[in-house]
């Protein structure tokens, strides 16, 4: 099997582009490219300007942001995570620094080239909007539940 | 120069024309025996007049010369008693002397004529080479008005015609009018009727004729000016292309051109009609002649007045007049046409009365260091508007001093510098330098002991070294001792010895050729370009052949190499081994396995390359390439289909451009589902291109197994046997020998970076630039990239490197003072102030002899570093401020980096 074809299988179990048709998949992996990260290695750093996404192939990386002096580790991410999303959605700085911590296979994924398919296939989108919304759910649920362990520590 | 060409061409070449009309006079007697012979023949041994009887002879070749002393009985000395010749003898030798005239004429007109080729030809070479000392002299303002297109076209086109000319200006009517005369006379002898005839319808011609070429004139002078408006607008729209381009502007110019080119039309179609019109008047008119002369001759000869051998000859002679008088009325309109052009491209050269052209730059001895003082006393400058630039601008200064000047655009800055550079003069008010009057002082000295710089920068094609030497050429130094062609010229001096090495090694420290390039690195160093330049370097082959240093390359390889090994980078890259296949590099990289050196065996064309078709057809591995061509071709086809050309997808895909896509599909669909073999080659051609770009590593489509490989391999091996080792066409890789043909960079990797591997490019870039350093290869790859292409202005550099280097320049020259006028403008901050203080340095005589400094900046901080500044506005100085000299250097650094923050 080629490369090219594992990829496209990759691409599919990532939760956003699950939905998208085969051939739009092809093409995704087609404009991507396979880089990979020793360990230690930065994939992208916190306010830096970002101009790709990675989905994690194989290996895993740790998600950190800055907190004063220090580095706060807050998630861990791997196979099948799609990370650096929002720099490129939302034309923001990098919101976390992710470094491999051991080898970690990517298939990234340039800013023109996602925008460029997300209008062309605007059912790409809506199953993009879906997981957006999913992870924004999650979110606003965590922060309930933290507000209300303060109101209970107050 | 003349006003008037026939001047001009007469003070120039007046012995070369005496000596080519005394040729021509001298041809003229053997041009009428000539002619007079065939009479001769026809008469005598032809029609056998003088020969009745069978026996009888004529009596030849009798030489008579007037008798002026009278001893002889008839008048007469005989100096050749002759000879008696029977029929057939004089037809024969009759006939050979007028086979010996007829060589003879012919040797005359080729001796003519080369010698006026070479005449003009050598004029025009002068002509030339005085119109461009003309414009080397002019004043730097008269260049505001001049577009450099129009000035190449006159020099080049215009003057043409000139050359033509020059040889044949006096030389020409001396030789047709007498031919012309020749044949009158001959016919005139003849007949005098005929000749009459002749002599009338000549007149007609020479009268009518040119009267009717006058308009022609005309149209020719407007072809003249609107063909040289065109060549100027079309440097100037080179010159504008980007704003053209960033403004789209285009469709404009194209308008514009257009209609100037239909303008040059209707003037050069109304010139052919016109031209054609007086050619057929003027054939016609030499066509009546021959009418008349049968005619008139024919009747006269019928009538028994005019014998049949003498009409033959008239009308011979008059074959050879239509011609000449033909060539001469060509002549008159040339001269006409030639005059014109003269007198405009005159106009264009001269100057008004009140400009003065600068003196030559030749200068006796050792030119002199200026000491002392720079003064300027009430200057005042004024543009073409009369608007004040310098307002009585009144200045002293050291000329070893180092003096910034700040003010706004408006405040005279720039002029300022520019009237010490000798670019502005002054209309009021005295510059004086080292105690003499600025515009006294020689160009030599002024042009080799002042430096300036501007923010403007130009650079001829050239490379980077040719730019920093190019300050200092002034005279020749060492004569070539080659006699060479150019002395012909009648130059000033005998200075133009191109052949010698003009570059004056003393002036920048350096003993000669080899110490020059420690005193490039240093100036290239000020202004922090060396690092440039070695960067230049890496991506160019090696300057010398010494294979000593080849070999310290190849040693550097095996280094790096380790040292990648040592880093755990060496996946970084993937190594050139030829009994390897390099899944970095394509397939096509793969079979020729090394640098071309000929075109045709450049990637781009290698599929119709037919050294590689045949051994891959032997290995029967053809069919497979084109097959994997059009699985490439297809795919690729298939998951891009629909897009627009223009979809950012298309940037990642480097097998195809979008561009492509067509000539592709029409190409699969003529290939269709036949076989191999009944395709066309160069539809086979285009998939094997596909095929040889595939890198297995890049493209990720599985197209290569591990049978596939071997036999990749095997192609190889068998290209190179048949190719043989020594040869002109590919440098293979080869990793224990140096590669002639490839960059530094490519000899230190010997091998492929990796793909896939982020930061690889960057990290193995970082690594070489260490091995480089810490082998001390660094001045060798310095030295190639001193042979870095410029490009034409210098535009294969940024605009940064440009500045930098124009202020290494005048820094090369070691000059007395250095004016700058916002040198460093398209520079950050951080850099002016770094170079600045380092030029300061170098000024101060820290490292070398000191200079002065007159720097109009480019950016108000820089001020601190200058012990001295002047403001200006509107002309004229309203704050001179003399810091501390005592001030500690320290205190300047901190009082700088907190203005510049």
């Amino acid at each position: 099997m080629s490369l090219l074809k594992e990829d496209v299988e990759v691409l599919r179990e990532v939760p956003i582009f699950a939905s998208v048709e085969l051939s739009k998949l092809k093409l995704l992996a087609f404009a991507s490219q396979r880089l990979s990260f020793d360990p230690g290695q930065a994939l992208c750093r916190e306010g830096e300007s970002g101009e790709t996404a990675f989905v994690i192939i194989q290996g895993s990386a740790d998600v950190s942001v800055k907190a004063g002096q220090s580095d706060i580790k807050v998630a861990t991410v791997g196979r099948n995570d799609f990370i650096g999303d929002m720099a490129i959605l939302c034309d923001m700085p990098r919101t976390a620094t992710v470094t491999a911590s051991d080898k970690c296979e990517t298939l990234v994924i340039g800013k023109s080239q996602l925008m460029g398919l997300l209008r062309s296939f605007p059912d790409m989108s809506i199953a993009m909007m879906r997981v957006l919304a999913t992870r924004l759910e999650r979110t606003n649920r965590a922060l309930a539940q933290v507000q209300r362990e303060r109101d209970q520590l107050n | 120069m003349n006003a008037s060409l026939f001047r001009y061409i007469w003070t120039k070449t007046r012995r070369q024309q005496i000596w080519i009309l005394f040729v021509i006079l001298a041809s003229m007697p053997f041009n009428f025996f000539m002619l007079d012979l065939p009479k001769y023949i026809v008469n005598g041994p032809i029609q056998a007049k003088g020969f009745e009887k069978a026996d009888s002879t004529q009596h030849y070749f009798q030489i008579k010369v007037p008798d002026f002393f009278g001893h002889s009985t008839d008048g007469t000395i005989e100096l050749l008693h002759g000879y008696d010749l029977n029929r057939l003898w004089s037809l024969s030798v009759l006939s050979a002397l007028f086979l010996i005239l007829v060589i003879v004429n012919g040797l005359f007109k080729f001796y003519i004529n080369t010698y006026k080729g070479r005449l003009g030809e050598r004029m025009l070479q002068q002509l030339r080479y005085e119109l461009i000392d003309r414009v080397l002299r002019f004043p730097p303002s008269e260049f505001r008005r001049v577009k450099p297109a129009e000035v190449a076209t006159m020099i080049k086109d215009e003057v043409e015609p000139l050359g033509g000319f020059i040889g044949d200006s006096y030389v020409q009517p001396v030789f047709l009018g007498g031919q012309i005369l020749t044949s009158i006379v001959f016919i005139l002898v003849q007949n005098l009727s005929l000749g009459l005839i002749a002599v009338s319808l000549l007149a007609v011609q020479g009268v009518v004729i040119p009267r009717l070429r006058r308009k022609q004139l005309i149209l020719g002078r407007q072809r003249q000016l609107t063909s040289r408006a065109l060549a100027g607008r079309i440097g100037e729209i080179i010159d504008d292309i980007q704003s053209i381009h960033t403004n789209d502007t285009s469709n404009y110019q194209r308008a514009e051109l257009a209609n100037r080119l239909t303008a040059i039309f209707g003037i050069r179609f109304a010139l052919y009609q016109w031209k054609f019109f007086v050619k057929f008047l003027n054939n016609l008119l030499a066509q009546v002649t021959p009418f008349l002369f049968y005619m008139v001759g024919g009747f006269l000869a019928i009538m028994g007045h005019l014998n049949i051998g003498q009409l033959i000859a008239v009308i011979s002679a008059y074959k050879d007049l239509p011609s000449p008088v033909k060539d001469l009325i060509d002549w008159d309109q040339q001269r006409l046409d030639v005059e014109v052009k003269y007198t405009q491209v005159m106009e264009q050269f001269s100057v008004d009365d009140s400009v003065e052209l600068l003196p030559p730059p030749d200068f006796e001895g050792e030119v002199p260091h200026l000491q002392g003082e720079l003064a300027l006393q009430s200057v005042t400058v004024l543009d073409s508007m009369g608007t004040r630039l310098l307002d009585g601008l009144g200045v002293t200064m050291a000329i070893d001093e180092l003096v910034a000047v700040e003010g706004s655009s408006t405040g005279g800055g720039e002029t300022l510098i520019e009237v010490v550079a000798r670019l502005a003069s002054p209309s009021n008010g005295r510059v004086v330098l080292a105690g003499r009057d600025l515009k006294d002082w020689p160009l030599a000295v002024t042009g080799r002991r002042i430096s300036y710089v501007s923010a403007d920068t130009f650079f001829p094609q050239s490379d980077i070294a040719e730019a920093l030497l190019g300050g200092l050429r002034h005279t020749v130094q060492r004569p070539s001792g080659i006699v060479s062609r150019h002395r012909i010229i009648e130059g000033r001096g005998n200075s133009l010895d191109f052949e010698g090495d003009w570059t004056d090694y003393a002036a920048a420290g350096a003993t000669g050729p080899d110490t020059m390039v420690d005193q490039l690195d240093e100036v290239l160093n000020i202004v922090e370009l060396e690092s440039d330049v070695v960067s230049f370097g890496l991506n160019r082959q090696l300057v010398t052949k010494d294979p000593h240093v080849q070999g310290r390359v190849v040693q550097a390889r095996a280094i790096f190499r380790d040292r990648l090994e040592r880093a755990g980078l060496i996946q970084l890259v993937e190594a050139f081994d030829p009994w390897r296949y390099n899944t970095q590099a394509s397939i096509g990289e793969n079979l020729i396995f090394g640098t071309p050196i000929n075109e045709e065996f450049s990637l781009r064309v290698l599929g119709s390359n037919p050294v590689l078709r045949r051994v891959l057809a032997a290995e029967k591995l053809d069919a497979e390439l084109i097959e994997m061509g059009r699985e490439i071709a297809r795919t690729i086809i298939e998951v891009f289909e629909g897009l627009e050309v223009d979809n950012p997808l298309f940037d990642k895909l480097s097998l195809m451009t979008p561009e492509q896509f067509p000539e592709y599909q029409a190409a699969l669909k003529r290939v269709g589902t036949r076989r191999f073999g009944r395709v066309s080659s160069s539809d086979e051609a285009m998939f094997l291109d596909l095929a040889f770009g595939y890198v297995e590593a890049r493209d990720r489509l599985g197209l290569l197994d591990r049978e596939r490989i071997d036999r990749l391999l095997e192609v190889r091996h068998l290209f190179h046997q048949k190719l043989g080792d020594d040869q002109q066409d590919i440098s293979f890789y080869d990793p224990d020998h140096f590669n002639v043909a490839a960059t530094i960079k490519d000899n230190l990797l010997m091998g492929r970076v990796a793909f896939g591997v982020a930061e690889a490019e960057n990290r193995v870039s970082a690594l070489i630039q260490k091995v480089v350093d810490d082998l001390e290869l660094r001045p060798i790859v310095f030295e190639a990239g001193l042979a870095f292409n410029i490009g034409s202005g210098g535009k294969r550099l940024t605009a940064v490197q440009r500045q930098k280097l124009a202020l290494a320049r005048a820094l090369l020259r070691r000059p007395d003072l250095l004016v700058a006028h916002r040198p460093l403008g398209q520079l950050d901050g951080r850099a002016q102030a770094a170079i600045a203080k380092r030029v300061l340095a170098r000024a101060r005589g820290e490292n070398g002899s000191g200079f002065g400094v007159l720097w109009s900046l480019e950016n108000l901080a820089l001020g601190e570093l200058f012990p001295r500044t002047l403001r200006l506005e509107r002309g004229t100085v309203i704050d001179d401020q003399r810091k501390s000299t005592e001030k500690d250097a320290q205190i300047l650094d901190f009082e700088f980096a907190r203005k510049s923050a």
